[in-house]
């Protein structure tokens, strides 16, 4: 089976060693894994700004790049929502309406490709600490990331943080940067609330903008839940 | 546009306090209930039902009306009904009347048209009365003054009152309940914006949780009703439907504490008002429900988007402008209710986070049709910035690395 690695823009961009953690992870589970290196953005900051044309360019882009493989693991919710539930819309009725439909439904969240292909129940896989799980609002199936967590933090030991923005999304970073920073600075005061060891999230927009805001005051542990797994991994396997 | 301002700190602290209380009430009332989906889609239904029939229910309720000795008036916009309210109050030869919690009233600045022509109208609403005393804007539809501190209320009613300060709500309520009732004694006009009337029988209506409407029609003896033309609803069954619902997001009760319904004037000798005016108000409301996003009249009203709106809770009420609408259902009208320049670019206020059609009683689907405003809005009036912003992002898309190099140069600018 091949399987493709759709890494979104910005972790290309910021935060190219996430997509390299994916792909080993990937690798080591015994799957043909490529990157499908040019591949640049879905459509999505288009797509929220308002500009469909653009946004129609960069998904037909996406839809013929990805159109060769079995199945598409990608690497950010928010890239999964707009492939799963924006791009057939914006594609059909158009000559790319059957490969839109195809792809949506060949496009898997990593979480749940990892869920899907790994044992995770071993005694060695498990966190110690705590986690905090925030869910990106633009995560629509969140049960694969949690059920994920919870193979590796015991439930009690596990929060999730759902119904809330950071600030990132619509292009909010650019248009109105210090309401964005704002939001973004609530949501770090509830994360702290929290008392975490760690805090994981899916979103590589969510990633960056409350990475780069908790420097800003005490630093705080916050990761991609797949350098936290690979993480995990990695210890594991010493 | 100049870009909002971000509210000063005891605001934002105020309007991030909504998520806690009243939406956490409303989540609390919503799955109390067990029918929360179903009760969302009958609600979005009774709705929509009027919204696509509008000139057949208009028609309906203004002939219930007539046949119940209503007068009925049209408006087209809020200048002329602001005018034909002064005309009525004229006609009675009254200078003070009274005045319930009310959006429509705010949208058209009925205030500020009674004033002008020397009539004094006195909010019966103890928030509203509170924001009027201390000049406040208000930022939420159904919190007049969540965003007012405690000191600063015991401040503006001390003065004007001349009672000790005190922070204790039940002192502050009674203080304002003495002088507000005298006035209600005393005025025999009153203006009141309808939230619903049904078509079907007529029967005017207002909800509140403080008694107000009841005390209003209860004791005036001429009535002014201001319905803007979306609100209504085609039979009682509907209406006590939305009633409840309006309740659960609003109030996080399962029904209104009060239910205020009057259809017709009354004979002497019985409590209520003797003549009743019955105002409709079009206000662009036509241009809204003939647009992409006229499924946003189905809003009633109840702020439950407000509450949990992030963008909204840092930068208040203010940022929306003139209107009474703010937070998503705001953003999302305002543009055409205001047809200002200040107001074109309000739907780029959200993240698309979609927390608020999470939360809609009337299930609008609000992120929707705000990409759907800025979609008209890109096509019809892209702005320099963003031209050049996505030109150059389009031309790079089939260049990776120059695409990943310059999205790192942006990246560097915002600090990522």
């Amino acid at each position: 089976m091949r399987v493709s690695l759709l890494s979104s823009c910005y972790t290309q961009a910021f935060r190219p060693e996430i997509a390299e953690q994916m792909l080993n992870l990937g690798t080591l589970l015994g799957f043909e894994m490529v990157a499908q290196s040019k591949h640049t953005c879905c459509g999505l900051p288009a797509w929220d700004d308002g500009r469909r044309q653009d946004a129609l360019v960069a998904a037909q882009q996406t839809v013929r790049l990805f159109d060769s493989f079995d199945q598409v693991i990608v690497s950010s919710a928010s890239c999964y929502a707009m492939l799963t539930r924006q791009i057939p819309t914006l594609l059909g009725g158009t000559e790319y309406a059957e490969e839109a439909l195809s792809l949506s439904q060949r496009c898997r969240d990593w979480s749940s490709f990892l869920l899907e292909n790994v044992a995770l129940s071993v005694p060695e896989f498990v966190f110690p600490g705590s986690i905090t799980y925030f869910q990106s609002c633009r995560q629509l199936e969140p049960a694969a990331t949690i059920a994920l967590l919870m193979e590796i933090c015991e439930a009690e030991r596990l929060t999730t943080i759902s119904q809330s923005c950071c600030g990132f999304g619509n292009n909010l970073t650019w248009r109105h940067p210090r309401i964005s920073r704002n939001m973004a600075d609530s949501v770090i005061s509830s994360l702290r609330l929290t008392r975490s060891d760690v805090t994981v999230t899916d979103d590589m927009g969510c990633l960056m903008l409350l990475q780069n805001q908790s420097q800003q005051t005490r630093k705080m542990r916050i990761e991609h839940i797949a350098t936290f797994v690979y993480g995990l991994l990695q210890e594991s396997l010493q | 546009m100049s870009k909002p301002s971000i509210a000063d700190k005891n605001t934002r602290s105020a309007l991030q306090r909504l998520e806690f209380v009243p939406a956490q009430a409303a989540h609390l009332a919503w799955s109390a209930s067990t029918n929360g989906a179903s009760d969302r889609e009958r609600a979005g239904w009774a709705r929509q039902r009027v919204l696509d029939n509008l000139s057949h229910y208009l028609r309906k309720l203004e002939q219930s009306a007539m046949e119940l000795g209503v007068n009925v008036h049209w408006a087209d916009g809020a200048q002329d009904a602001n005018r034909q309210v002064v005309e009525i109050l004229r006609q009675y030869k009254t200078s003070d009347a009274l005045r319930n919690h009310n959006a429509l009233l705010d949208e058209i600045a009925l205030d500020r048209a009674c004033a002008n022509n020397g009539i004094k109208l006195t909010h019966l609403h103890p928030g509203d009365h509170i924001a009027a005393l201390a000049s406040a804007t208000r930022h939420h539809p159904v919190w007049p003054v969540v965003h007012l501190r405690a000191e600063e209320i015991s401040e503006v009613v001390s003065q004007r009152y001349r009672v000790p300060r005190t922070h204790d709500p039940d002192i502050l309520a009674s203080t304002l309940r003495g002088p507000l009732r005298r006035t209600l004694l005393r005025t025999n006009t009153v203006l009141l914006g309808l939230d619903f009337a049904v078509a079907g029988n007529g029967a005017l209506v207002c909800i509140d949780n403080d008694g107000h409407n009841a005390n209003m029609v209860a004791l005036a003896r001429q009535a002014i009703c201001l319905l803007s033309i979306e609100n209504i609803t085609a039979d009682m069954a509907d209406l006590h439907h939305l009633a409840n619902v309006y309740a659960r997001s609003a109030w996080g009760r399962e029904m209104p504490a009060y239910l205020t319904s009057f259809d017709r004037p009354t004979a002497p000798g019985v409590d209520g008002p003797r003549e009743i005016h019955l105002i409709f108000v079009d206000n662009r409301r036509s241009n809204i429900l003939n647009s992409d996003i006229g499924e946003a009249l189905r809003c009633i009203g109840c702020g439950a988007c407000h509450n949990v709106c992030p963008v909204y809770q840092q930068i208040g009420g203010e940022a929306y402008g003139e209107s009474p609408y703010a937070g998503p259902i705001g953003a999302l009208i305002n543009p055409i209710l205001l047809q200002s320049s200040a107001s074109a670019r309000q739907p780029y206020l959200s993240s698309a986070c979609a927390i608020c059609k999470s939360v809609c009683p009337v299930n609008i689907d609000l992120p929707g049709l705000l990409n759907n405003q800025r979609q008209l809005m890109a096509t019809e009036k892209p702005t320099f910035s963003q031209r050049l912003m996505f030109g150059i992002w389009r031309r790079t898309l089939t260049h990776p690395r120059l695409f990943r190099r310059l999205l790192r140069v942006y990246g560097r600018l915002r600090g990522f």
